[in-house]
């Protein structure tokens, strides 16, 4: 008996020592990449019991940003909807009523310049269509690529105050004192449609990373044994490489850099975020991280913190609780706050050597 | 315990050390492979294993033509008629930078509708990899 006992439990540790470790709780990683959303690539991981609910989960999480896609879409218009396209076109004739996820993102923005904040204006968007145009037909016809005459730009410019824009809660109506006001939500769209999707998601499959392009929204831990999901920060003089890893859950993390959107103009590249006070692209900062819980407002504040030199975002971000940032200069300098130190893989040693 | 016992716990546990090494040099001793997955607008398009260097072109009713470059240990767009040639600039995926890459396992072009993805054949996932 004894030895028949023995027997037993020499085989079974045999065996534990070959197989690997099980999978807890019968939770299975799955994942999906779209493209054509937002122009970016879409990418959601989450963990669930069976691939079947992973895909009913995830069709519905694209079918949301589809349709926000469509409410947000400043270039193309869809029959009975009023969304942005429709907007800057018609919003100076009469109040227009809008979809909910449209006018909560106007009137948070609107909130936001209320209470002083300048360096993310959607009102730009007259400035920043005239650099779009630019830099499209850059795109299109490299050997030909220039750059907006100031004039035109200074001129636009008079038509980007946000007071102009007149929101009326009762109504849920836009309406364009300024009849050449144009609004520009590129800033803080997706951002805030990851956080509604990420509402869904926290509902129906907590443990999950949402990615629309450089725009994540992490659930719940994974459900694998680790706390924190790894979410890679890229290196901005090398965009395919890494600049470090940071390990964090239940937060949302925006990246804006200046190596993916540009053109180039007599050998200089210029990128898309434009800097309000010169309207010419910003030239302060390579690339810069924001870490907090909304997604609206990490997306918001990497613009902002886009146009400003870093002393000044560094004084912005020190004023704000449960917000934390990294900016990587153009001279190779990396500077993130100690919050955000904590969460990487290098305690707050990435380097660009 | 007698010594007869305990003789035959101790072999036994020789036996698992014995079986637990022997099936980890055959794993490291296993050559790493890994396919190269191809998704047209959302829908899989075909799959290829690595090798002999070689392209393979992806072309489509609408004349976007991809020619992406599969080598022994990974794969790189090496052409598109895309207008911003993003995805020439995302470089490789390979076996090497599988876990360090910070794009990720996939080399997407936007304006044509290309995903290429690098699964891994056998191989154990790093416990604290980046998910993306």
């Amino acid at each position: 008996m004894k030895r028949a006992l023995l027997f037993f439990l020499a085989l079974s540790l045999c065996f534990s020592s070959v197989l690997l470790p099980a999978k807890a709780e019968g939770y299975q990683k799955y994942s999906r990449v779209e493209l054509g959303i937002f122009d970016t690539e879409i990418t959601l991981i989450g963990y669930c019991r069976s691939q079947q609910e992973f895909n009913e989960i995830a069709d519905g999480a694209m079918a949301h940003l589809k349709e926000l896609n469509r409410i947000f879409d400043a270039y193309n218009s869809y029959a009975g909807l009023n969304n942005l396209w429709y907007i800057n076109r018609y919003a100076d004739d009469a109040p227009v009523e809008v979809p909910s996820p449209l006018f909560d993102l106007l009137l948070w923005c609107k909130e936001k310049w209320d209470e002083g904040w300048r360096q993310n204006n959607i009102a730009l968007g007259a400035v920043l269509s005239i650099w779009h145009d630019y830099r499209t037909a850059g795109l299109d016809h490299p050997q030909t690529a220039s750059l907006p005459p100031m004039e035109e730009l200074q001129a636009a410019y008079l038509h980007t105050d946000f007071d102009q824009v007149i929101l009326d809660t009762e109504k849920q109506t836009v309406y364009f004192a300024d009849p050449e006001i144009s609004l520009d939500i590129g800033a803080v769209a997706k951002g805030y449609a990851a956080d509604l999707v990420g509402d869904y998601l926290e509902e129906k499959m907590p443990s999950f990373l949402l990615s629309l392009g450089g725009n994540i929204r992490a659930g719940i831990s994974p459900q694998d044994g680790r706390v924190n999901w790894g979410v890679s920060i890229q290196d901005p003089d090398d965009p395919a490489g890494m600049l470090d890893v940071l390990y964090l859950h239940s937060l949302s993390v925006v990246t804006s850099g200046d190596y993916w959107r540009y053109y180039v103009v007599d050998g200089k590249r210029y990128h898309h975020i434009i800097d309000p006070d010169t309207l010419m692209p910003a030239d302060y900062i390579q690339a810069v991280t924001v870490v907090c819980e909304s997604g609206a407002l990490a997306d918001y504040l990497t613009t902002a913190l886009f146009v400003m030199p870093y002393e000044e975002g560094r004084a912005l971000i020190d004023s704000l609780s449960g917000v934390e940032a990294l900016w990587s200069l153009k001279d190779g300098t990396i500077y993130m706050t100690d919050g955000l130190a904590a969460m990487t893989r290098s305690h707050g040693a990435s380097s660009r050597e | 315990m007698k010594k007869k016992e305990l003789l035959f716990l101790l072999s036994a546990l020789l036996l698992a050390i014995l079986i637990f090494g022997v099936s980890r040099l055959m794993g490291a001793g296993k050559e790493a492979s890994g396919l190269v997955r191809i998704y047209v607008n959302g829908e899989f398009h075909s799959q290829e294993k690595l090798g002999s260097e070689r392209e393979i072109e992806i072309t489509q009713e609408n004349g976007h033509k991809n020619i992406l470059c599969i080598t022994q240990d990974g794969f790189y767009m090496a052409s598109s008629t895309c207008t911003n040639q993003l995805c020439i600039q995302q470089g490789q995926v390979t076996l090497d930078n599988y876990y360090q890459r910070a794009l990720g396992t996939h080399v997407l072009c936007l304006p044509n509708g290309v995903d290429v993805e690098l699964v891994l054949l056998d191989r154990t996932p790093v416990p604290d990899m980046p998910d993306i």
